[in-house]
């Protein structure tokens, strides 16, 4: 058995499918068949991807959008170019291999796009990458990692989940993740906790220890993999499967109900998104409007700059889906682990503390005002509020209102419709921020805590960094002060406080969220039914009591305990 | 709009040497581009599927260039600008039917 990260709940039974970058090396040489022979061996390589490419996007088209799709039909297209094909004929006559053929027409259409000025053109390059790869895989009898045709029953075995590989995964025929990096709050348990797929990380080595077609049992909730366990054992692992789906079912008498605290204290339980369409997961999973919706997935997703009429259909979407109730977009938050290839942002020693977020919106005012115009234009159609990351002092909040303000301007003089009394409010994530908090408040509309963010940058720890992990916890003292704060704060001047942190839907947590007078609570969607049964368990006066022994506390590991000990 | 800068593989024309006979004269129409988004890979990919039913040698002539005719991936690198105006060169048994159809195709806007 394997141990690892308990990312995404649940049991997952099913066949490994170990994903790993294949090896595309080869020995340059001269062909020894006939050439005949090495052509037709180029073209049934060139066939067999283009063939697997349109089953891509066949699946792509229904999975994902049409747009999409169709940028995998364009490979088909370019990779069956007769003038590319007859440059690698031609090589292949001079008797050179099939795959030094493709390699070097490849460099030179590579080189073709790379020399355009027009950065639309220059994107080409990648393609032509994707399809090198491809026919290159073909040529040489290997498999690229394609997560959009696994077999039904699939567990994936990769060392890391990209967000380009998470857009092709089925959830229907994907049982189960298990990757070598990351933790609770990395990009892969966000997503395998949206696509409600079981998910244990940071396994050491799983790639090369478990094997494609190994029987494995993925315990998400206790971060357990089994592999090829004995028949009785997968019998006990297959009833607790169906004992968790049970407890899911059980969750279900919370749907419908309104928010509330055991004595009534009524609480604004909302989901985070990261694209339009998890709106309507969101809404399927019973949430009361968005607490977070991630535009960057907008900017990441495209190949350049997606437009102001791109940014507001996406927008508008969200906020027609959740009709009255409220939608927090979070403005671009690059930067730091989000690289935009096509910004071309320098390379910085240290990310995090670098050039992202509202400091890059800021400093290009021209792009981050096409954003703001596109969010002002969906607020005529919902309760949309504009939210700005990684703020650390008041000024960052006045530029961007400025902003606001202008954007407001040049609508008008366009007699186009926006809500004018849009909110506009912060994160607060960095130390910063919580310790001005006091004055924030009087600049802001709302704040959401960012715990994620808050929780690194007051520890000091890269949650990502295994050898610092361990001080990564929303439990130390320091996390819990800070958070305390910034709930006072907001309260104080009276406006909403909420959090959009993984620790929003952490139920050891939720009493201590109670206490300090959290106001919203803001989940992925699978979480929304049990944060609610949560809140409902507790009533103010015994979380205050509990939050009074906590908080005297002086160690994260007495906090858990005690929170632990205390849980419902 | 500035000329494109097309890199050496391209500038060499057509990949097949254009005949010059007696049946054959080679005939040509200057037409303008009309694509929002110029000749990107959907309309590059129909423009050249379209001119590879024809026997005949196509070349567009852009920004002083000369690109194959049916080749998507160089016509993309071309990088035609919607409002370019582009030269539609023929040359082959079928050069009138070819290039009434590129005409055509171009000036219904590709698909678009």
């Amino acid at each position: 058995m394997f141990e690892g990260v308990n990312a995404s709940d649940g049991i997952g039974i099913g066949t490994a499918q170990v994903a790993v970058e294949p090896d595309l090396s080869y020995t340059p040489s001269t062909h020894q068949d006939t050439d005949e022979e090495e052509i037709a061996r180029y073209k049934s390589a060139l066939d067999a991807f283009s063939k697997k490419t349109e089953v891509q996007a066949d699946r792509m088209k229904v999975s994902v959008g049409e747009s999409e799709a169709e940028i995998m039909t364009g490979h088909i297209t370019m990779a069956s170019d007769p003038f590319m094909v007859d440059e690698i004929t031609n090589r292949i006559k001079q008797g050179m291999c099939a795959e030094q053929a493709l390699d070097e027409v490849c460099d030179m259409f590579y080189s073709m796009f790379d020399a355009s000025d027009e950065q639309l053109i220059r994107e080409r390059c990648a393609d032509v990458q994707d399809i090198r790869a491809g026919i290159m895989a073909e040529l040489l009898g290997k498999q690229l990692i394609d997560l959009s045709v696994l077999p039904e029953g699939s567990i994936i075995i990769v060392h890391d989940l990209t967000p380009s590989m998470t857009a092709s995964i089925d959830k229907e025929n994907v049982a189960g993740i298990v990757t070598e990096t990351g933790g609770r709050t990395s990009h892969s348990a966000i997503i395998a906790r949206a696509l409600e797929i079981p998910a244990v990380l940071s396994v050491k080595d799983c790639c090369t220890s478990i094997r494609n077609g190994d029987t494995l049992v993925v315990n998400g909730t206790k971060g357990e993999v089994t592999v090829n366990p004995p028949a009785d054992e997968l019998e006990r692992a297959k009833k607790a499967a169906a004992a968790s789906a049970a407890e899911k079912a059980a969750l279900e008498a919370y749907r419908g109900k309104p928010t509330e605290t055991a004595d009534g204290d009524k609480k604004l339980l909302v989901a985070n998104i990261g694209n339009p369409d998890d709106a309507t997961g969101a809404t399927e999973h019973d949430a009361e409007g968005v607490g977070l919706f991630r535009s960057e997935f907008l900017f990441m997703d495209a190949k350049e700059l997606p437009s102001e009429d791109d940014q507001f259909a996406a927008y508008q979407k969200v906020a027609l889906r959740m009709k009255d109730q409220p939608v927090i977009i979070r403005t671009l938050d690059v930067g730091g682990d989000k690289e935009i290839p096509y910004l071309n942002l320098q390379k910085e020693d240290n990310p995090f503390m670098g050039f992202r977020a509202v400091r890059y919106c800021l400093n290009n005012p021209d792009q981050y005002k096409v954003q703001l115009r596109a969010l002002l234009r969906a607020s005529a159609f919902g309760d949309v509020k504009i939210m700005l990351p990684l703020v650390t002092c008041i000024d960052e909040v006045r530029s961007a209102k400025a902003l606001v303000r202008e954007c407001m301007t040049e609508l008008d003089a366009q007699d186009v419709e926006y809500n004018k009394d849009i909110e506009v409010g912060t994160m607060i994530e960095t130390p910063a921020a919580s310790l001005i908090a006091d004055d924030l408040a009087k600049e802001c509309d709302f704040f959401s805590i960012g715990t994620n963010d808050l929780i690194g940058y007051t520890m000091c720890a890269d949650r990502g960094n295994d050898r610092v992990s361990y001080l990564y916890s929303v439990y130390n003292p320091a996390v819990l002060r800070s958070i305390k704060r910034i709930v006072e704060c907001g309260n104080d001047a009276g406006i909403m406080v909420g959090m959009c942190g993984e620790a929003a839907a952490d139920p050891l947590l939720i009493p201590m969220l109670i206490s300090f007078g959290l106001g919203e609570f803001s989940v992925s969607a699978p979480s929304i039914l049990r944060t609610r049964k949560i809140i409902s368990q507790w009533t103010k006066a015994e979380a205050d009591s509990l939050a009074e022994t906590v908080m005297a506390l002086k160690t994260a590991d007495e906090v858990k305990c005690a929170l632990a000990a205390a849980a419902k | 709009m500035a000329p494109h800068v097309v890199a050496s593989p391209i500038d060499k024309g057509p990949s097949r040497v254009i005949r010059k006979n007696k049946e054959s004269h080679m005939v040509s129409k200057k037409v303008t581009l009309t694509n929002p988004q110029g000749l990107h890979m959907r309309p590059a990919g129909t423009f050249a599927s379209t001119m590879g039913k024809f026997a005949s040698d196509v070349t567009v002539v852009a920004g002083g260039k000369d690109v194959n005719g049916k080749s998507p991936m160089a016509l993309m690198a071309a990088g035609i600008g919607c409002g370019t105006e582009i030269e539609i060169k023929c040359d082959g048994a079928d050069e009138n039917d070819a290039l009434e159809a590129a005409v055509q195709l171009v000036e219904s806007g590709i698909g678009e």
